[in-house]
């Protein structure tokens, strides 16, 4: 565990958002570390603040309280020019292939833009021939460099946002739900390309997901989140075999798996909805909809992360072990 | 070769009551850019109190042939040809007002985003009264009311009362499903169409609204057609699946023996390109391309291009659905009988020698 080389770190990160009627804390208090050279997966159901998380981690947003530290270098106390130069290390892909590619650029206008900005290659056709050799590595072919993103279908359009993200070589990638707008079949064509590039270029992915089985083939390591906070980190393989928080069980419980003879049928299902972030429950937030929860869950938070063996770690009082 | 495709019955099917059929459906967009064949020759059947899966990824037409049964294709749209029959009578030969009192009343639909098919500025429960009212011309508006009311309680809307003033805004994902869900069975339909209904919601909410429509179907002997990417949804819910591919169906089979004996290239690329959440995996399958253009539709069969096992002739002929037992269809022609083959080539001999001989 110790020889492995942490390349970014949250410390207390909180991210509040003022909204008509009261404070919604996105994130409330998250300690995190990514590894070099790991896929790194969030995961949870839709405003858990896990995008609100990943923002924060490339600094995109300013956190309310806490630090995020990258390659050892804390990100709120740098220059805005420094910042500018360390974007260079850490690019984003978004979710929707559709509205993150500008209609009005062309294809090898949108990927040489990076390297424009950060001026890498200020020869002009060299760069052009990067451009080129980049979009044949990805799939896309180099004679599309004059098409417009409307000419591609959603999966190339993804491929186009990988390539812009590549350009400058980053150390770290956050895949913000890459390929929850894609075709099953399409999928697994970008998940492989991920899990190829990944490879190729020694990146460290902070892959952001909805998708539990997406997530259990790409990740090295999975997080968990309710409601902006952690509830459970481990390796892959650990926190799918053996869960530990009782949310992480029934989250894992409801997919429906493509298989009619593992039908849920009337199988306990999780009750309740996802409580109100504005108001979130007292104790552990997850109380209201946990059939574990005694007393002490509505009063007091769970213990953050104790660590069950093998650094697979859960915020329960009574975790499932 | 399409003709006989047609008229196959399935064995299974054959002792239940069908509710709903389409025979040969046809319906196409005529665009500036030329006729885009969405539902090309889809031949369906639903057996009373089933639900049935239609799958498929974007843009094979599956939301279409919900659409056309439905009546709400618009302009360019237009059903080009093929029956919906409904109880034996063909809607497509009904008039618009008798067609208009049977949808909502006898066939209701959901759809994928509850929030832009509900009425953002009239409260839910009015929403709800009004499908009432419209097609029970005998029921009071306060009669109405408390038969809301004990839907949304049959739907799981906690606190009904309170919720029956709520305007959709005020509602999340998973109630404003229920709400959609409630209003779809006010007249408690024969059929119901879902198309998409759970896609837009989180995965816990997902397994609540799936386990509502089995009970909802246990409790009326409601149909449902079940239109979806999710395979997961497809065997968690279904009892018989339609595989569609660019505008036509390429398999037909009970839902066990779909997952069991996946026949189709198509149908088997898919299940094996899905990431398991039961096991790690090293590498995931993947099908190559991509889905055609409608407008530049591959001559022949549609997914040749992108099959690892096609033949020549599969980039010449549409192959029709093969009958592989037990009402399993497969349009391949990998599963062409072997006389039926051997008679085939036979014939094409001859047909050279003929040829040959000028």
């Amino acid at each position: 565990m110790e020889d492995r080389e942490i390349l970014l770190q949250a410390k207390g990160l909180v991210k509040d958002f003022h909204v008509p009627g009261g404070v919604v804390s996105s994130v409330a208090g998250v300690d995190l570390d990514i590894y070099r050279g790991e896929t790194l997966a969030l995961v949870g159901e839709s405003g858990c603040g896990k995008s609100t998380l990943g923002r924060l981690l490339m600094h995109l947003i300013e956190p309310t309280a806490g630090k995020v530290i990258f390659d050892g270098i804390d990100l709120d106390s740098i220059s805005p020019a420094e910042m500018r130069a360390l974007r260079q290390r850490m690019q984003i892909i978004f979710q929707d292939p559709f509205s993150s590619l500008d209609p009005r650029m062309t294809v090898g206008q949108i990927i040489e833009e990076p390297l424009k900005i950060h001026k890498l290659c200020p020869d002009k056709k060299a760069r052009e021939e990067q451009v080129r050799a980049l979009m044949k590595r990805i799939g896309i072919r180099p004679e599309y460099y004059n098409r417009y993103p409307h000419q591609f279908s959603g999966g190339q359009r993804q491929r186009i946002g990988i390539a812009r993200a590549l350009a400058l070589q980053p150390e770290l990638v956050v895949c913000d739900e890459p390929v929850s707008a894609l075709d099953v079949s399409i999928q697994a064509q970008i998940l492989n390309l991920l899990q190829d590039l990944q490879q190729e270029f020694h990146l460290t992915y902070l892959f952001i997901s909805h998708d539990l089985s997406v997530v259990r083939y790409i990740a090295d390591r999975v997080c968990v989140m309710f409601l902006g906070r952690i509830c459970e980190i481990g390796d892959a393989e650990e926190v799918y075999s053996r869960p530990l928080h009782p949310y992480t069980k029934f989250l894992m419980d409801s997919v429906p798996l493509p298989d009619p003879d593992q039908r849920k049928e009337d199988k306990d299902l999780l009750t309740g909805e996802v409580p109100s972030p504005i108001a979130p429950p007292s104790g552990c937030r997850f109380h209201t909809r946990c059939p574990y929860a005694k007393e002490i869950c509505t009063q007091e938070p769970p213990p953050q992360f104790r660590d069950m063996g093998g650094g697979h770690c859960c915020a329960c009082h009574f975790p499932l072990r | 070769m399409e003709q006989n495709t047609q008229t196959q019955t399935l064995p299974e099917q054959t002792g239940e009551q069908a509710l709903l059929e389409l025979n040969d459906l046809h319906t196409s967009f005529f665009t500036k850019a030329g006729v885009v064949r969405a539902v090309d020759g889809v031949s369906i059947t639903i057996p009373a109190g089933k639900t049935v899966g239609l799958v498929g990824e974007s843009g094979c037409g599956k939301s279409m042939t919900a659409m056309s049964i439905m009546g709400l294709v618009s302009r360019p749209g237009k059903i080009t040809g093929g029956s919906i029959l409904f109880h034996g009578e063909d809607l497509l030969a009904l008039s618009p007002k008798a067609r208009r009192q049977m949808c909502g009343d006898k066939l209701s639909i959901i759809f994928q985003e509850p929030m832009t098919s509900l009425n953002p500025v009239i409260t839910v429960g009015a929403q709800v009264r009004e499908a009432i009212l419209t097609h029970r011309r005998d029921v009071s508006k306060a009669q109405a009311r408390e038969q809301v009311l004990d839907l949304f309680r049959q739907v799981g809307i906690p606190d009904p009362e309170r919720r029956y003033a709520s305007y959709p805004h005020q509602l999340s994902g998973g109630l404003r499903q229920r709400v959609m869900i409630a209003m779809a069975m006010a007249c408690s339909p024969d059929l119901l169409i879902a198309d998409e209904p759970t896609t837009a919601l989180d995965v816990t909410i997902e397994a609540q609204i799936l386990h509502l429509m089995r009970k909802l179907q246990q409790e009326h002997g409601t149909s449902i057609l079940m239109i979806t990417h999710n395979l997961g949804v497809v065997a968690e819910i279904c009892d018989y699946v339609y595989v569609m591919y660019a505008g036509k169906v390429v398999e037909f089979a009970e839902v066990h023996e779909l997952f069991r004996n996946p026949s189709h290239p198509y149908t088997r690329g898919l299940i094996r390109s899905l990431p398991k959440l039961q096991a790690a995996q090293e590498r995931l399958y993947n099908i190559k391309g991509m889905v055609p253009d409608l407008l530049h539709l591959p001559e022949g069969c549609r997914f040749a291009p992108r099959c690892e096992q096609a033949c020549p002739r599969c980039h010449q002929e549409i192959p029709p659905l093969y009958d592989i037992g037990g009402g399993h269809l497969v349009r391949c022609f990998l599963f062409q009988p072997e006389e039926e083959a051997m008679a085939e080539s036979e014939n094409a001999a001859s047909h050279s020698e003929e040829g040959g001989t000028p």
